[in-house]
């Protein structure tokens, strides 16, 4: 008795059974006897056998290879403790920061990093009692600390909406907006513009994505939305032209990258 | 259960209720998701005259330490009475009777979530009576169970509850806060609707085995009515934004 409920990109909530028979319960799904419900509000996602529910909402869980944003929230002996929006706090220690031999009793680890500081790091491991290990070593800028911008907080799940096919989504908003951004797989993304203005446009395009992630032909929606404010800007007085953007066609079947 | 005042008929000879309402009727349900901005999740609830919001922060870590369990998180629910949320005020703060509302609502949820997924950390639900008007933990229950849903914390089932009670000798669903204060018992049930588990069985006031039993099917029977709201409340959220859109 093989049986699939709900169509493939269909919105369920917690409890809504989704598929009877020998089907693999993924993510976001559990399994009762012979029948496979949903455990959080998401889009179902059929592939072969295996049956998923992507998230609309919740917590942001690490993997090991994540590039995540964090913020600094303490500085100790030889290490430093890392808010990432993850239900645990994350480590990051000197040994994953620099390969220089540091005199720990000499040095002032602020000097690298300080409380509130915005970093760029990769998830280095997770384990089973929920530790998590960054590392800065290796990433661009060295991880920052990134200076100046605003941080902006999406729901995880949505972050390969906002970077699109091949990055489509957010180099478009990039160009268009002409700030720098980096969007790190924790659902933080930072956002600085040389202009206050541009870089408002560029955070209220983030959380339009965020918020519209499961409609369909986002990506044109956003390029009109984003071309239509930077009209409003021109006439301001704020730009002097509205920079050109070409997408490379196949941009309304934007998927999930 | 007070004295009833002479005059007061809580049941017409037509059998209707003094708000109206048929016995197996329930009142005007109302629900909405995401309307805190700072919390995980949260929604509102106006099932009649009651007004209930509710938080969810987390799963999130927790000190002291000694509260964390390794192996799962914790669930933490409080319960409170706005002191504006009754005729007459009532003295802020938690008392005898939201202690233990908060206590059962925690066992009522507890069942639905999985909380091993989240080891050492907790999960938090505030449950806020704005406005009271009897059946206030059955709608707390149902506002904290639409807002871990919107929190995106991974469970079971959604939580719906509903109370029947007993008027002029009739068993009634849903009992507003006449029916209450003057009516001979009151029998709240919260259930998870897929397996038909029960989480939440309480009674206050007299009746018989045969009535009892007869009750609490009729609050699940109301229930699950209040569960199809709960779903249709959570979808719609997503439904809007893409009909706005679109």
């Amino acid at each position: 008795m093989k049986k699939v409920f709900v169509n493939s990109k269909e919105l369920v909530v917690p409890g809504t059974l989704i598929a009877q028979g020998p089907y693999r319960a993924g993510k976001g799904t559990f399994r009762e006897g012979n029948r496979i419900y949903s455990t959080v509000i998401g889009l179902v996602e059929i592939r072969g056998d295996m049956i998923r529910v992507i998230p609309l909402e919740g917590p942001y869980i690490p993997e090991v290879g994540d590039n995540v944003i964090g913020k600094i929230v303490d500085v100790r002996f030889s290490n430093w403790a890392v808010d990432i929006g993850a239900p645990y706090q994350a480590g990051l220690r000197i040994q994953d920061v620099t390969d220089e031999r540091i005199d720990l009793a000499k040095t002032d680890l602020r000097k690298m990093f300080d409380i509130g500081d915005i970093i760029y790091a990769k998830v280095k491991a997770f384990n089973e009692v929920n530790q998590i290990d960054l590392i800065t070593k290796g990433m661009p800028f060295n991880g920052g600390p990134l200076r100046g911008g605003q941080i902006v907080k999406i729901t995880p799940s949505k972050v390969p909406r906002l970077i699109g096919k091949g990055g489509s989504m957010i180099n478009m908003i990039k160009k268009l907006t002409q700030t720098r951004i980096i969007v790190g797989q924790n659902g933080w993304v930072w956002v600085s513009g040389r202009k206050k203005e541009l870089e408002k446009l560029a955070i209220e395009a983030i959380l339009k994505v965020n918020r519209e992630s499961h409609t369909h032909g986002l990506t044109d929606r956003v390029k009109e939305y984003l071309i239509k404010r930077l009209g409003t800007l021109k006439e301001q007085g704020v730009i002097e032209n509205i920079p050109k953007f070409e997408s490379k066609g196949g941009e309304s079947n934007d998927g999930k990258a | 259960m007070m004295e009833k005042p002479e005059e007061l008929k809580l049941l017409d000879e037509k059998g209707y209720r003094i708000d109206g309402r048929k016995k197996y009727e329930l009142r005007k349900i109302d629900m909405k998701i995401g309307v805190l901005k700072n919390a995980n999740g949260s929604a509102y609830v106006e099932w009649g005259k009651n007004k209930i919001l509710a938080a969810v922060y987390g799963p999130r870590e927790i000190h002291p330490k000694h509260l964390q369990r390794s192996d799962r998180a914790i669930l933490r629910v409080r319960y409170n009475m706005a002191p504006f949320s009754v005729e007459e005020r009532k003295k802020p703060g938690p008392d005898r009777r939201s202690v233990e509302i908060s206590k059962v609502i925690r066992g009522a949820l507890e069942p639905a979530l999985i909380l091993e997924l989240f080891p050492r950390t907790s999960i938090d639900v505030f449950i806020e009576v704005l406005q009271a008007d009897a059946g206030t933990r059955v709608a707390g229950i149902v506002a904290a169970s639409l807002a871990l849903a919107d929190a995106g914390i991974p469970m079971k089932d959604l939580v719906s509850a509903c109370a029947a009670g007993k008027i002029e000798d009739e068993l009634v669903l849903d009992l507003n806060k006449e029916e209450d204060n003057y009516g001979s018992a009151d029998v709240p049930v919260a259930i998870m609707p897929i397996k038909n588990d029960i989480t939440l069985l309480q009674m206050d006031g007299y009746l018989t085995k045969e009535e009892f039993l007869e009750a609490v099917k009729l609050a699940i029977k109301g229930a699950k009515a209040v569960y199809q709201k709960q779903r249709e409340a959570l979808k719609e959220k997503y439904l809007n934004i893409i009909s706005e859109e679109e």
